[in-house]
Formats: C-alpha cells, sequence, structure tokens
C-alpha cells in the first residue's frame, strides 16, 4: 500500500519561524531566550511579551510590534495587535504555518537520502514536493 | 437508478491530485478495511473496517470524472481494496466505461488469491496494474510501488511499460495553505514522515 500521513504543523522552532518571517519580507526578526515586552506604535509599553518579535518600524508605519510568543506547550502563538489584524489576519498566520513547514521539511530532506523531483504550486497555493529516492 | 449504482464503498481518504502513486497525475483512493494486519503496515488507521466514511460508488465516479482533464489514472490503496471486491469492481468498471483514466490497485493479496475470491476476477478485469503481495517489513523496499522486495506489479494491460510504472517518484508531500501536511507514496517506514513540525 502506499502510505497516508497527514501532519497537523504546530510552530515549535524558534529558528525556523525567524527564517519564515525574514522569507516573508520582514527586514529584522528579532529572536530573545526568554520573553520580551512588545511596544506599541507610540513607543509604549505593551502588556504582551514575546521571544521572537518583529518591531513596527519592519511592520508598518502606525503599528505595533508583531510577537510570537511560547504557550506552555512549547509552541509559539501569535501577537499581534487589534489595529494590525487588518493586514496581518487569518491568511497571513496561515501564510506563515505554511512557511514554517517548508522550511522544516527542506532541512529534514536535507538529512535524508532523497532527492527532489519537481517542486510545484497549486492555484489555491498547496505546495507539492516529489522526490526520489537516490540510492 | 441500478442497484450497483448505489452500491458503498468505504473510504478511508481520498486525494484529488498526486504524482507520487503510479504514472502521472492521478487521484488515489485509500479504502477503509483491512484484516491482514501486516506488522509496521504503512496505514493502521485504516485497518478497522468500522473507520472512515462510506460513499457511494456513484458519487466516487462522479468526483473523478469531475477532476478528469487534469488525470492520467486513478490509484486504490488502502486498508485492502479487495476485502471491498463487489464495490471496487463497480468502481473499476464505472471508470473504465465513462472515462479515459488508467486504473492501478494495491492489494496485499496475490494475483492468483485474488483470481480465486469471487468478485476479485470482476476488479482484474478492469484494471490496468496491481501491485500484489503482503507488505513484509524485513524485505522493506519502498521504490517502483513496491513496498517490499516480495510484492510484485503486474501489468494486466498494455497501457503502461514496467519501467513507467517504476519510475513513479516514491514520495509527495503536499504542504496546504494552511500548513498542514500530506505525505504520499512508498515512504513508510522510511522516517522521512517522522517528522515533527
Amino acid at each position: 500500500m502506499s502510505a497516508y500521513t497527514t501532519i497537523k504543523t504546530r510552530i515549535a522552532s524558534a529558528e525556523h519561524l525567524k527564517r519564515t518571517l525574514l522569507d516573508m519580507g520582514f527586514g529584522e526578526v528579532e529572536l530573545h531566550e526568554t520573553k520580551q515586552p512588545l511596544t506599541g506604535w507610540r513607543n509604549d509599553a505593551r502588556e504582551q511579551s514575546a521571544e521572537i518579535i518583529i518591531r513596527r518600524e519592519h511592520v508598518g508605519p502606525t503599528s505595533n510590534d508583531i510577537g510570537f510568543a511560547r504557550d506552555e506547550e512549547g509552541c509559539f502563538v501569535a501577537l499581534v495587535s487589534e489595529f494590525d489584524r487588518a493586514r496581518y489576519n487569518e491568511a497571513w498566520l496561515q501564510s506563515v504555518v505554511q512557511g514554517y513547514a517548508y522550511h522544516v521539511i527542506q532541512d529534514k530532506l536535507a538529512e535524508q537520502d532523497f532527492s527532489v523531483v519537481e517542486q510545484t504550486t497549486d492555484a489555491d497555493r498547496t505546495i507539492r514536493i516529489t522526490l526520489r529516492r537516490m540510492t | 437508478m441500478s442497484a450497483a449504482s448505489q452500491l458503498e464503498i468505504r473510504l478511508h481518504a481520498f486525494v484529488p491530485l498526486s504524482r507520487a502513486n503510479g504514472p502521472g497525475p492521478r487521484s488515489v483512493l485509500w479504502l477503509q478495511g483491512c484484516t491482514l494486519a501486516c506488522p509496521e503496515c504503512f496505514n493502521p488507521e485504516t485497518h478497522d473496517r468500522d473507520g472512515g466514511r462510506s460513499a457511494t460508488v456513484d458519487a466516487v465516479v462522479s468526483r473523478i470524472r469531475a477532476l478528469e482533464p487534469q488525470l492520467e489514472g486513478v490509484t486504490v490503496s488502502g486498508g485492502e481494496p479487495i476485502q471491498q471486491a463487489e464495490a471496487l469492481g463497480e468502481l473499476c468498471r464505472r471508470i473504465r466505461a465513462t472515462t479515459s483514466l488508467s486504473i492501478l490497485v494495491f492489494s496485499g493479496y496475490t494475483l492468483q488469491a485474488i483470481e480465486r475470491t469471487a468478485s476479485g476476477p470482476d476488479v482484474l478485469a478492469h484494471i490496468d496494474v496491481l501491485v500484489a503481495g503482503r507488505y513484509l517489513h524485513e524485505t522493506r523496499l519502498g521504490s517502483g510501488l513496491l513496498g517490499s522486495s516480495n510484492q510484485t506489479a503486474h501489468l494486466l494491460t498494455d497501457r503502461y511499460t514496467r519501467e513507467e510504472v517504476a519510475s513513479t517518484p516514491e514520495i509527495e508531500i503536499q504542504i496546504g495553505p494552511s500548513g498542514d501536511v500530506l505525505v504520499t507514496g512508498m515512504s513508510g517506514g522510511a522516517g522521512l514522515i517522522d517528522y515533527s513540525l
């Protein structure tokens, strides 16, 4: 039989998340060992804090910082201000998760004995990667 | 409406398009239910015959026909497809009669064993390729559509050459728009699908 395996992606690797956000065009992404406070558009300290932070100057002219904070299970949760949710909405978050999955898979593939035959992207943005064993 | 068109088939999953389950782009059905219990089976969650969901053969054929312009063929995996041989035979007959799609079926039974079942010959009469034999983990192969080296790809029509069947990519990874991942193909047990995303 051919395998059928589905995997629900949960963002757990800070390094892969940082690479994903940089790929998405943010000029700088901070990665901290411990949670650091987010800053608002008036340079005010917000109540929220996060290990991964995109400072407001890289988000938009009147934006607040965007953060990703680890939850109790070790997975990252996005912290986006209400103002910024108009642009950085659910669809954007899905793009982050998809980009993260792509980066993790690329690294997993690099560790193993497979070569990429083809990579395509469907109209609905599904990324397809077909692989062949090298030996 | 004929009784045959209302036959139900138990499905585990349907993937509209895959390139790692036989030659060219194919829709793939994983049928639900298998009593063979091969150790280290790729798809243990397909074994429970009460799992998955039921669909009429009619509905499955309609869905495949709508996808036909994008497809080269249809692949049926499992679960154990031959344990639903009556519905599978009708499904294959209808696909054969109403489309130009090729049909490839995976089974844990040998060709000879399928020929001895009541509805097995009806399935064999309407398919192009049968990949047959139990999965034996100790002889794991995972390429050329063969899970283990004891399995055989039987070319039942002249639609494909052995090389075309063997050149199927081993794995396809689909990363959906929301980041959920689907891994299909002959990769089970290779460790590649043991992601922690």
